[in-house]
């Protein structure tokens, strides 16, 4: 077993996919201070509207999946990475790091474009409603003014994106640097 | 060949365990397929946020007393203002007109006054007036208007009365 054959950015990318179910939401919206609260990542979901929950078990249960199979994904990279360093599995650690790298990028991919899509159709509905609002993208704050009826609402809008999205977006690029490195060091 | 089979394998995993998590969503609530999507019926969710007086006839604002300082040039009104919703709410601004007899004033909120969830709260209004007032001609108020402060949100009504 050759030490400097170990595929590092996968070691580091797996470590990282593993750890990344249980550091927490990606993105936060808060619609006024707390009447409506959204934290969000593929793994869990917060949907509060006056502090009562909205969330729908299903989609709680489908999140637990996503945490189990974000995890086994780690592991397969983290194995792929380490087997990497052994001549005699070196083709079973391709196949590993090659599933393991990838997997990541299109969760990140996925969501970051649910998010997008979502505040694309919600800025065109507001031509339907009587509101006119350009909410930002993944990031921002905007308050939407309406008049209904002799009532006007000032309603602030924030949202961020949290520091486990950077570690996601991190850990996806050294999964692809992983695959990149073990083409070149096999 | 066992490439090959691992190759099948590595993909199966994570789509048995997401299949096994929607399962165990169904079977945990008893195969009910509407509390698995939904939890709590959507009306009882909806009436944890809105107290039952909301759809009952109580007023939200009820006129409780109204002053007038010995030299008849400023005028106190206190209101109780009954919240319909089961969150806190809070009052920031409030203003109205008020005709008595022969005179009028203006009346303003004299401090921001928090409402508990689903409760009640005394609201003061003073204001300058003008006029020679007659109780017993009777009051009458008009362009009430009123601003509210819910979890951020804020909601100014005009003509509340």
């Amino acid at each position: 077993m050759t030490c400097c054959k170990v595929n590092l950015p996968g070691v580091i990318a797996g470590l990282l996919t593993i750890a990344l179910p249980s550091l927490g939401a990606w993105w936060h919206l808060a619609i006024g201070s707390d009447a409506v609260i959204v934290s969000a990542s593929p793994f869990e979901m917060e949907f509060l509207v006056f502090g009562v929950d909205m969330v729908s078990p299903l989609f709680r249960w489908i999140c637990v999946g996503l945490k189990l199979g974000v995890v086994y994904t780690g592991i397969v990279l983290l194995t792929g990475s380490l087997l990497a360093s052994s001549d005699q599995y070196s083709k079973t650690a391709r196949l590993l790091i090659n599933f393991g790298s990838s997997k990541l990028m299109y969760l990140v991919a996925m969501f970051t474009i649910g998010l997008i899509a979502t505040t694309i159709l919600a800025n065109q509905s507001s031509d339907l409603l009587p509101v006119q609002a350009q909410l930002p993208y993944l990031v921002g704050s905007e308050t939407i003014d309406v008049i209904v009826e002799g009532v006007h609402l000032m309603i602030p809008i924030s949202m961020n994106l949290a520091g486990a999205f950077g570690v996601a977006v991190s850990a996806a690029a050294l999964g692809i640097v992983s695959r990149i490195y073990q083409k070149r060091i096999s | 060949m066992g490439e090959r089979i691992l190759k099948f394998i590595l993909p199966t995993i994570p789509l048995i365990l997401l299949g096994a998590c929607v399962m165990a969503a169904f079977a945990a609530q008893d195969w009910d397929v509407q509390r698995t999507l939904f939890a709590d019926d959507p009306m009882k969710k909806m009436e944890q946020i809105l107290s039952p007086g909301a759809i009952s006839n109580r007023e939200t604002i009820e006129i409780v007393n109204i002053d007038l300082s010995d030299g008849g040039d400023e005028i106190a009104l206190d209101l109780m203002f009954h919240s319909p919703l089961n969150v806190p709410v809070t009052v920031t601004e409030i203003s109205a007109d008020i005709a008595i007899g022969d005179g009028v004033g203006t009346l303003r909120l004299v401090e921001k006054v928090n409402v508990p969830a689903g409760g009640s709260a005394m609201v003061n209004m003073r204001g300058p007036f003008n006029g020679t007032p007659s109780m017993a001609g009777g009051q009458s108020i008009s362009n009430l208007t009123m601003e509210l402060l819910i979890g951020g949100i804020t909601i100014g009504i005009e003509d509340a009365l």
